[in-house]
């Protein structure tokens, strides 16, 4: 008792003795987490930067965490910002930018697949089909044989351009069972388009409003037909009653009549076809875009 | 003793005022900004201040500046967005009624004009006693002539004062303006007249020649006995220059009109310089 009596009083002694120093020693200890501290705070260091732009992507505000990332991988390059920095331009829909973003994955990169697959979709969804045919077919998955979504994607990306495709069992045989049936129906098509010729539609208007009939165009057809038949049908009544002018005048509108209703059906049959190879696109692009051009979709912990 | 006490104050508040002042210095980085007009940068630092300075309670003000700086970037569904953000933290009823006005004036830039009128009535309820009419009949004004509506807007104006220098534009520009109906009620007893009417002088010559040469062959028709001929002459040629004399007319008054609102609409831009949405 009296020695743990006396240390305190020696304890006691002492601190009033070295209090200042003593106080700059604790000063020192509190001090270390605040410089610590700074490190962390300052709200410009790399790491606040990253967690910053993560917050902006996660916000969907992809041109402001652009900038984010970027300032941080001009000093360290990183492939997950490098992905991330691509795929804000994507969701942008500023696919060359995405897409030459994606470009600078090397294939040491750890990303090098994810960021190929993520150039495939690009391009598909920018419509440079072609261009992603020649990618998809110089990339070592589609060489090795070893990627049924490269495939998949590739014999799609075929029914949208005027590339050969292959035997119809061939070209079924890669898709999922339930996609059988609408991708035989799209390769009847693409193999025998219900086109119309325009030179039929044209020979057909020899009786008019018969080409427009073929073209689908059932009312303009008819009226075609009423109208060149009624001013034919004046002109030759004009003749007959020796109403000279008159009946040139009817001659001149017959024949006008007579000649676009000719070149009316060429034309028509030219918008029929268009409209319908527009129509099996877009069905196209749905039924890839449905299935996200069979590739997988990255994501991200905001998703 | 006492010190020590002190310095062992500072040691220990040392470590907090950093941060704050970290974020004052942030706050002054973005306000800058803001007032150099530099907005979209605005934009990036307010969002920053917010993300560090969570549960800082700081979010009204820096919403609130993130709003105005996307409204003057003209990205109007983020500025009602952060609007509402910025409202949800207001605490002061000036600052909510501030906001619900920023709301109002950015629907009426955005031209969804229903929207701002059922907000402007909504606010005039909410508010009764609490503010100046004349603050709802300006706007409300504002509204009708972002709408092309100036009959409505100068009676609007005209409830702050007789001579208010909007009410006086807005009737000027009504004043100026053709009557559509009119312009094709002319045009359907004398074709051409809704064309010299709306100053289209020589489509308003060739709309009455054209109507009196299909006239002229179709009654000539009639006259000669020629009544199939008559017929066709009448539906075929006379009917459609008819038709497109009173199209013609109908679409020049509304040309007109809209030349007439352009004007008015670039003085309020220029020169106007009461306070604009």
């Amino acid at each position: 008792m009296f020695q743990v009596n006396n240390f305190t009083v020696r304890m006691k002694k002492f601190i009033k003795v070295n209090s200042s120093v003593l106080s700059i020693i604790f000063s020192f200890f509190a001090l270390a987490p605040l410089i610590a501290q700074t490190e962390n705070g300052n709200i410009w260091s790399d790491k606040n930067r990253l967690a910053f732009g993560n917050h902006l992507f996660c916000e969907k505000d992809y041109l402001r965490a652009i900038d984010e990332f970027q300032c941080v991988l001009i000093k360290n390059w990183n492939d997950t910002l490098q992905f991330k920095i691509a795929t804000s331009y994507f969701r942008m829909k500023h696919y060359d930018k995405a897409f030459n973003e994606f470009e600078k994955f090397t294939p040491n990169s750890s990303m090098y697949l994810q960021s190929e697959n993520e150039k495939f979709r690009t391009l598909f969804l920018s419509e440079n089909y072609s261009s992603m045919q020649n990618k998809i077919k110089n990339s070592k998955r589609y060489s090795g044989n070893n990627s049924i979504e490269l495939l998949r994607l590739l014999n799609s990306s075929m029914l949208l351009t005027n590339a050969e495709l292959p035997q119809k069992s061939k070209f079924i045989s890669i898709y999922e069972n339930e996609d059988k049936n609408i991708l035989s129906e799209f390769y009847n098509w693409k193999e025998n388009p219900p086109y119309k010729n325009p030179t039929i539609a044209a020979i057909l208007s020899i009786i008019p409003g018969l080409g427009k009939i073929y073209a689908d165009e059932i009312g303009d057809g008819i009226t075609s037909f009423v109208l060149t038949g009624l001013f034919t049908y004046l002109a030759i009544n004009k003749f007959q009653n020796n109403q000279q002018t008159s009946a040139w005048i009817y001659t001149g509108l017959s024949a006008f009549f007579y000649s676009g209703n000719i070149y009316g059906s060429y034309t028509a049959t030219q918008n029929y076809n268009a409209g319908i190879k527009f129509n099996f696109e877009n069905e196209v692009k749905i039924f890839v875009n449905d299935r996200n051009q069979f590739l997988p979709t990255p994501k991200f912990l905001c998703d | 003793m006492s010190k020590k006490i002190v310095i062992l104050f500072i040691s220990f508040s040392s470590i907090f005022p950093i941060k704050a002042q970290k974020l004052n210095n942030q706050k002054f980085f973005a306000d800058s900004l803001f007032a150099s007009e530099n907005y979209f940068d605005a934009i990036t630092e307010y969002k920053r201040l917010q993300f560090f300075s969570k549960k800082n309670g700081k979010y009204f003000e820096s919403n609130f500046k993130i709003a105005l700086s996307y409204k003057a970037g003209g990205k109007y569904d983020n500025a009602i967005k952060y609007f509402n953000l910025a409202k949800r933290d207001a605490k002061l009823l000036e600052d909510s009624i501030q906001i619900d006005l920023q709301i109002i004036r950015t629907n009426i830039l955005r031209r969804t004009i229903p929207e701002a009128l059922f907000l402007i009535e909504k606010f005039e309820v909410k508010n009764v006693g609490r503010i100046d009419t004349s603050l709802i009949n300006y706007w409300t004004g504002w509204a009708y002539l972002v709408n092309d509506d100036w009959e409505s807007a100068s009676q609007e104006f005209s409830k702050i004062d007789k001579f208010h220098q909007l009410k006086m534009l807005s009737d000027s520009v009504f004043s100026a303006k053709y009557s559509v109906p009119l312009a094709k009620f002319i045009s359907s007893v004398l074709p051409g007249s809704g064309q010299f009417y709306t100053g289209n002088y020589w489509s308003g010559v060739f709309s009455l020649a054209w109507n009196l040469f299909g006239g002229y062959l179709t009654i000539n028709a009639f006259l000669t006995d020629r009544t199939f001929e008559g017929i066709l002459m009448g539906s075929l040629i006379w009917a459609r220059f008819y038709r497109g004399n009173l199209t013609n007319a109908e679409k020049f008054a509304i040309k007109e009109n809209n030349k007439i609102s352009n004007n008015a609409y670039k003085f309020l831009m220029e020169k106007y310089l009461g306070e604009k949405p």
